[in-house]
């Protein structure tokens, strides 16, 4: 226990190292300012999305559906750790920098493993804890609470977790082993996650379909919806109905079933991969990529291209970078896929987005195409693999740092690098919708101008940030893609900005003034958008200096 | 810019590296206090010191790697503050430690570090040939630098330095990790270069190579220099071994 705990609070030293890096001469003040800036920040977005899944429970309560809030509470917080943990996995467990120097401890391995892993359930039993929490406090308010359904409930935010953060894991170990028998092991392994990953968001859009249906229901009878909700959660994920037993009706053996399951299961996947720890270790450090015969000086390109290519190199060659900075431009690719086959007003009326029905759609009429554009441009800022470009150079900063090169030329490679995806990931998908009808070439080009402007502007501000204060010293490249302040800033900045202004023009500018109005704005402020991260990034050039420390 | 730094012309008077004044400080710590020294074209300038003694520290500014709190350093005349890149233009750096992009084949990496400098095609095919023979890494230039050893990966950053004729080439430790052949033929290329108008500034512990290889030494303990000159001057009748640790005790 006590070897556990000290791994661990290496792993604490590093999320700590990772929000705020331990800079050479940082003050130790500066350093506790930002972790608290942090923290606050934190706590900004844990009380925005407590407040939001209260808000969804008290839906469900009020529309007289109390009974689907614990099923329901235990399956999201199960499953919503999941897409991260399966992203997290490799860099936490496989390929650390460290391995080495922790191998070579006397400390047994299944400790070392769950030590490890200690960080994935840590993080997902606090994703867990944000979903369930708001939405037990509403269920025990409402249907009344008793000490034994108050301990079970907060027995569950703990229990639910386990399990599938554990498969996700074990999912991550099989890919990556499997990937590991290709000559481009990394490049396997980024394309089956990926496809896991898009697996796993067509599933969980599939239920979200099939419980749609059943919505239309709703105008019907209530509580026909509420059973049929209920026995739609429970029958696709049984150990809800397990611990939602145990909650609301006090069924003792209900609920040692769902601990029993969640333990069990955790405790096999532990056990197989710590088996397998040395193994795919192994695989992954012993991978030799063998030329076939002497290997061929490349072809001369200039600094800028050759530093877009070694950035290219670079997202291939993480795997978490990939996923983070990939999925946004898949997702795109597949939404206009979506869209060219089952058109907006298709989607809209499956049921997957709640709120959405025949009256509402009809309401809305041709202002739903307004929403196009800033779908896009949240996709797009996902992917903003730029922005912690510079971090990312780590223990290899000093080639840049000593290289003959303008920081305008290496900054502006790295954003090259990020916009050359982003920019044909959104002209395929608008040639996609346009191709198929489904939008007009207005709309085509404000999509354009709007999710490359707001692209720009917030990719923009996380390299202004990293420049500013980059973290060479990471272990784990998660510490960076994951967890770091450039990317942090840059994905919430964007999205605020999307929806805030995806909200102003959707839903206000055409009732204020028109549909054109709206669609001159969303224009307008892509492009100020993309005129103001060009000035950021001419200031960055001019400022910052790429040091090593 | 060109491929080859040591056919660039500068003013034969210039030395190769100055360095005046400099300063370095961590927070309230001062690593390098008022640090002159000089290294001519031709020089193999070797830089001692204890650990922490802040001989990494000087040659991360040099390389313009870390910012200058104090004084001035300037490569061939080219100020590094105020001219960084054409100060970085004549100069190659090789490490303390030997990290390099780990998902780049060896040879990719070589062509990136040529693309850097510019160096022209057929330039770069003989010299990573020439080199990567006489260091023995051809044929590993295929595989990925993730599979080197440090040894390795010390040869490939070597490779990648000398890729571009650097006038001045600065290594930080370069002969830990290294096997006796490769030691030896490191020895043979500093020398030429030194021989072809180049200067060679490193740091090291191991004293008797210092002593064998280098015509100028400097002493540093504490932020300070010592001592510097020729290595005759400076090791007089003794060893260098013997001039160190007295110095050292010394000045403790």
């Amino acid at each position: 226990m006590r070897d556990m705990l000290t791994l661990m609070h290496v792993q604490v030293l590093g999320l700590l190292n990772s929000f705020a890096p331990n800079a050479q001469g940082m003050p130790r003040a500066a350093r506790a300012r930002r972790l608290v800036f942090v923290a606050l920040l934190a706590l900004l977005l844990v009380t925005v999305f407590a407040g939001y899944t209260a808000l969804m429970a008290i839906g469900l309560a009020v529309s007289g559906m109390a009974n689907v809030i614990p099923p329901f509470a235990v399956a999201a917080g199960s499953l919503a750790g999941v897409f991260f943990t399966f992203m997290k996995a490799r860099g936490t467990l496989f390929g650390t920098r460290d391995y080495d120097l922790i191998m070579s401890l006397p400390i047994p391995r299944r400790t070392v493993v769950i030590a490890r892993m200690a960080t994935l359930f840590g993080s997902a039993i606090a994703v867990a804890t944000i979903f369930m929490v708001p939405m037990y406090a509403v269920y025990l308010i409402m249907a009344g609470a008793s000490p034994v359904s108050i301990a079970l409930a907060a027995l569950s935010v703990v229990l639910a977790p386990l399990a599938p953060t554990a498969l996700a894991t074990f999912a991550a170990f099989a890919v990556t082993a499997l990937a590991a028998r290709f000559r481009h092991a990394g490049i396997v392994y980024i394309v089956l996650a990926l496809l896991a990953m898009l697996a796993f968001v067509m599933g969980a859009y599939g239920f979200s379909f099939t419980a749609g249906v059943d919505h239309e229901a709703t105008v019907a009878a209530t509580l026909q919806v509420a059973t049929v909700l209920e026995s739609a959660i429970t029958s696709a994920y049984p150990p809800a109905a397990w611990a939602a037993a145990g909650i609301a009706s006090h069924d003792a053996l209900s609920f040692a079933l769902f601990a029993t399951a969640s333990i069990g299961v955790t405790a096999a996947c532990v056990e197989v991969m710590q088996r397998f720890y040395l193994r795919i270790n192994g695989m992954l450090a012993g991978r030799r990529r063998r030329a076939r015969g002497r290997a061929a000086v490349g072809a001369r390109r200039t600094p800028f291209t050759a530093i877009v290519v070694k950035e290219f190199r670079t997202l291939l060659g993480i795997p978490s970078y990939a996923f983070n900075c990939l999925f946004g431009y898949l997702l795109m690719v597949a939404i206009a896929i979506a869209l060219s086959v089952m058109g907006l007003r298709g989607i809209l009326m499956s049921g997957a987005i709640d709120g959405i029905d025949q009256d509402a759609l009809a309401h809305m009429g041709d202002r739903i195409y307004l929403v196009i554009p800033w779908v896009f441009a949240f996709c797009a800022s996902t992917g903003a693999s730029s922005t912690i470009s510079v971090s990312l150079e780590g223990r290899c900063a000093w080639i840049m740092a000593s290289a003959p090169l303008s920081v305008r030329t290496i900054l502006w490679s790295k954003l090259a690098s990020n916009l050359i995806p982003v920019g044909c990931s959104l002209v395929l998908s608008t040639v996609i919708l346009l191709v198929s009808g489904q939008i007009e070439p207005l709309i085509a080009i404000e999509l354009l101008i709007v999710s490359l402007g707001l692209f720009h502007l917030w990719a923009n501000v996380g390299i202004a940030i990293d420049a500013a204060r980059p973290n060479f010293s990471w272990t784990s490249a998660n510490e960076i893609v994951k967890r770091s302040m450039p990317i942090t800033v840059s994905v919430i900045g964007g999205m605020v900005c999307e929806f805030g202004f995806g909200a102003l023009c959707v839903a206000l500018i055409p009732d204020m003034a028109s549909i054109a109005a709206a669609h001159a704005t969303a224009i307008g402020v892509g492009v100020v958008a993309a005129i103001l991260g060009q000035l950021l990034f001419m200031r960055t050039a001019r400022t910052a200096r790429l040091y090593i420390v | 810019m060109n491929g080859s730094a040591l056919t660039t012309p500068t003013p034969s008077s210039l030395p190769v590296l100055s360095v005046e004044h400099f300063q370095k400080r961590y927070g309230d710590t001062i690593a390098v206090r008022d640090l002159s020294l000089g290294v001519e074209a031709g020089d193999i300038y070797g830089f001692i010191g204890h650990n922490g003694a802040g001989k990494t520290t000087l040659i991360r500014s040099i390389v313009g790697a870390q910012a200058i709190d104090g004084g001035r350093i300037r490569i061939c005349g080219h100020d590094v503050v105020r001219k960084p890149l054409q100060a970085k233009s004549a100069l190659a750096y090789v490490p303390d430690n030997p990290d390099v992009y780990e998902f780049m084949t060896g040879m990719q990496y070589l062509t990136f570090m040529a693309d850097i400098f510019r160096v022209p095609d057929d330039e770069r095919t003989r010299r990573i040939g020439e080199l990567a023979e006489r260091l023995e890494l051809t044929d590993a230039l295929g595989d990925t630098v993730g599979t080197y050893s440090h040894g390795m990966r010390q040869k490939l950053v070597l490779i990648g330095a000398l890729i571009h004729e650097p006038r001045l080439l600065v290594l930080d430790e370069p002969f830990v990790g290294l096997d006796p052949v490769a030691s030896h033929e490191l020895k043979a290329i500093l020398h030429e270069l030194a021989a072809r108008g180049g200067a060679v500034f490193f740091s090291s512990h191991v004293l008797e190579v210092v002593e064998k290889l280098c015509n100028k030494v400097a002493i540093i303990r504490g932020g300070e220099l010592l001592t510097s000159g020729t290595t005759e001057q400076v090791r007089g009748d003794s060893s260098l071994e013997d001039v160190f640790l007295e110095l050292v005790e010394k000045e403790a």
